[in-house]
């Protein structure tokens, strides 16, 4: 049992976490050893061994991957379709028998099956080369996804679902792009409806992870989707506040950017709240500046149509500096009972 | 029995799902570094009165850094264009940016004192938001401002004039003005400025990369020796994360001089055919992974083990191999492992599938023997890996 006098209250009212730590260490509170000791009980981690063999596997298998492409592309113009099309669907059906002989609770059976959703791809690119049907780009996605859909769903391999996201995500903007053709007033709609996409995801891997996913409890998978949801979110929220009023799009920027709102009051209320991540309410915070930046400089605007002796410059810093003050401040409040990234 | 239990153990190498973590207050935290002997009594004392004061507070977290940065770079672009629209600051006039420039840092410093005693809220933010603002507004016209009267009278070798004047700007206030921050980003403007500077004129004398070479070892052994450092961290930390961007920097130079100057000729920037020499650099990066592999095993007795042997063959590979790009985000990640530095680990598993494309991508090897040197680069790796899980060194702790 500890004592430390005076200063028991805060002891037992302070959350030990990573600031803390480094705090303590920067203080020269804490020494070098017992700050990796203190990091290691709070964070501890596997061993060298393991994360070794992962970026062994996982350089090894893209290293191998891009060289054969390049095998392709060198051998292209001498191979025949049947050479091309049985060197991709040997690729493929050794990457799958290989992830079944395996198995998919080893991580080389995985791999394998990621290596296999890969060549899914690359084979649709052959087709589409070797019989020039003059088809658009998404159809190679739409079917590249359609097919892989299934490896991602017995995988349990977040890569895979990354993998399969990148692709269904570029499917719906080429398809958007080439078929909906949407007037200019409504292009920046494809912005929303990604954005929706992708929430979608993002609230299926919560609600798996609650039910005890653990493949899918990574901390990178939820920092991905968020910043995928507020950097896609972000575009037609930010059009709406710079040009509202005045702009023929007003009704779709509208509604992503009322979106945009749900999207961070919900994002900063779960994640604050309920999920206690930093990483994700500090996103949170930085997109919503931005955008909160982005409608002072239009007010300003509006305000001050002219230069007036540089005045609305001078006001503008003001308001930017108490903006950006009063943000941090919140934050600080929110991380306080929170694990802080990245020190 | 052992090797059975071993292959038991191989059957699955999945996570085994873990309950979440409890939440630890700083009292249980002490009281189990007291138990292993790393916290004496008299520790615990101090600590619990540097969190009584808040002390802990201050640090800023990496979302906070950002903010600051961001807000400080929108506010002091509006700052100048104040003073030039109120005409306080003239182009035709060097020394008015100069004044200024002096008064926003003296600003800055009054700000940062008057602020100090401040408890972490609304006020602390205030005072430090308008403090960064002023000071990243006053190095800016400071830096644009002697750079002007430098290059007034002859503009040969601009570039050097221009990094000296950021470092005229940035360096007598480094000691005074503790926001790391503003350390970071001053010291990773005067290094941008003279890496610009290193490169134009070895360009000028023929692109050799000598001068680039040396000035890579040096930022090297400097930021290795700062982030061993333990004593004046709020100092040594933010040169050495500078420092280690500047060297990213010069090895993306290294592995990307041919789209650069592919690149650069398509813009219409005439001929930059810059190709300077890796080789020794790319040895030193070797050395500095072998001895980080030493460091993090326990001494460089411990190379002589098999798995530590395997890694420290991996390296010589790799600069065999001329990646120099791949062996500094190893470094990193396996650094950044090693500390704790969640930003340096994430920092190197960014940048190696980057080097590794640019690596791939420049190539001077027409596309057969591109894919011969990256399938067996690959099948080695794999390779390794398949001998770790044969030797079960990957099941260790």
């Amino acid at each position: 049992m500890t004592t430390a006098g005076n200063a028991g209250v805060p002891l037992d009212e302070t959350p030990a976490n990573r600031t803390l730590v480094e705090a303590l260490f920067t203080e020269g509170l804490l020494t070098r050893q017992a700050r990796e000791a203190a990091l290691d009980i709070l964070h501890p981690r596997p061993g060298w061994g393991p994360w070794a063999a992962s970026v062994l596997t996982a350089v090894g298998a893209a290293l191998v991957l891009s060289g054969v492409i390049f095998f392709f592309a060198f051998n292209w113009a001498k191979l025949t379709p049947f050479m091309k099309f049985g060197l991709v669907e040997f690729a493929l059906a050794a990457c799958l028998t290989g992830a079944g002989v395996l198995g998919l609770q080893r991580a080389a059976g995985r791999m394998l099956l990621l290596s296999a959703a890969a060549l899914v791809g690359v084979f649709w690119a052959v087709f589409g080369q070797v019989y020039q049907t003059g088809a658009d780009a998404w159809t190679l996605f739409l079917t590249w996804s359609a097919m892989t859909l299934g490896f991602a769903l017995i995988g349990d391999f977040a890569p895979l679902w990354a993998l399969w996201l990148a692709v269904a995500n570029t499917f719906l903007a080429l398809f958007w792009s080439a078929e909906v053709n949407p007037p200019p007033a409504a292009e920046t709609a494809i912005f929303t409806l990604l954005a929706l996409f992708n929430l979608a995801f993002l609230g299926l891997r919560e609600a798996l992870v609650a039910r005890g996913a653990a493949w899918l409890a990574d901390t990178w998978t939820r920092a991905v989707l968020v910043a995928t949801v507020l950097g896609l979110i972000f575009v037609p929220t930010l059009e709406f506040v710079l040009s509202a009023g005045r702009d023929p799009a007003a009704l779709v920027t509208g509604a992503g950017a009322l979106l945009g709102l749900i999207v961070h009051a919900g994002f900063f209320a779960f994640y604050r709240s309920r999920a206690c991540d930093a990483w994700a309410v500090g996103l949170v915070f930085l997109s919503g500046s931005a955008i909160a930046e982005g409608a002072l400089y239009r007010a300003f605007a509006e305000i001050f149509p002219s230069t007036w002796g540089g005045a609305p410059y001078f006001l503008f810093s003001l308001a930017t500096i108490a903006l950006f003050a009063g943000v941090i401040a919140l934050l600080r409040a929110a991380f306080k009972t929170m694990e802080t990234p990245l020190g | 029995m052992a090797d059975e239990c071993m292959a038991d153990e191989r059957m699955t190498d999945r996570p085994r799902p873990s309950a979440p973590p409890q939440p630890m207050t700083a009292r249980r935290l002490l009281s189990a570094l007291a138990a292993r002997g790393l916290v004496a009594p008299d520790d615990e004392t101090r600590i619990g009165r540097f969190l009584a004061e808040g002390g802990h507070a201050r640090l800023q977290p990496l979302a906070i850094r950002l903010l600051l940065a961001l807000g400080a770079v929108l506010a002091a672009a509006s700052f100048v264009a104040f003073l030039g629209a109120a005409g306080l600051i003239e182009p035709s006039r060097p020394e008015t940016w100069t004044v200024s420039g002096a008064v926003f840092m003296a600003v800055a410093l009054l700000l940062q004192q008057a602020g100090s005693g401040s408890a972490a809220g609304l006020a602390h933010s205030l005072w430090l938001q308008t403090s960064f603002s002023a000071m990243a507004t006053g190095k800016i016209l400071l830096a644009a401002g002697l750079s002007d009267h430098l290059l007034t009278d002859d503009a040969a070798h601009f570039e050097w004039k221009v990094a000296m004047a950021i470092a005229i700007a940035t360096a007598p206030v480094f000691p005074f003005y503790r926001l790391a921050v503003d350390r970071f980003l001053s010291v990773l403007a005067l290094l941008g400025a003279l890496l610009v500077a290193i490169v134009s004129e070895d360009w000028r004398a023929g692109g050799s990369g000598a001068p680039l070479t040396a000035w890579f070892i040096a930022q090297l052994v400097l930021a290795g020796a700062l982030l061993a450092a333990d004593r004046a961290r709020s100092v040594t930390l933010p040169i050495a994360y500078a420092l280690i961007f500047s060297l990213c920097a010069i090895t993306a130079l290294w592995g990307a001089s041919s789209t650069f100057a592919a690149a650069g000729a398509s813009a219409g920037l005439g001929e930059w055919d810059y190709a300077p020499n890796s080789s020794i650099g790319t040895a030193a990066l070797a050395a500095t992974l072998i001895a980080l592999i030493a460091w993090t095993a326990g001494g460089a007795d411990k190379l002589m083990r098999p798995p530590m042997a395997l890694a420290c063959l991996g390296a010589a590979l790799l600069a065999a191999l001329q990646a120099p790009g791949a062996l500094l985000s190893i470094g990193l990640m396996t650094l950044g492992r090693a500390r704790h530095d969640r930003l340096l680990a994430i920092l190197g598993a960014l940048l190696l599938p980057a080097f590794l494309t640019l690596y791939s991508y420049n190539l001077n090897l027409n596309y057969l023997w591109k894919s011969a040197v990256l399938i067996a680069s690959g099948g080695a790796l794999l390779a390794g890996r398949a001998l770790m899980r044969a030797r079960g060194w990957d099941a260790g702790a």
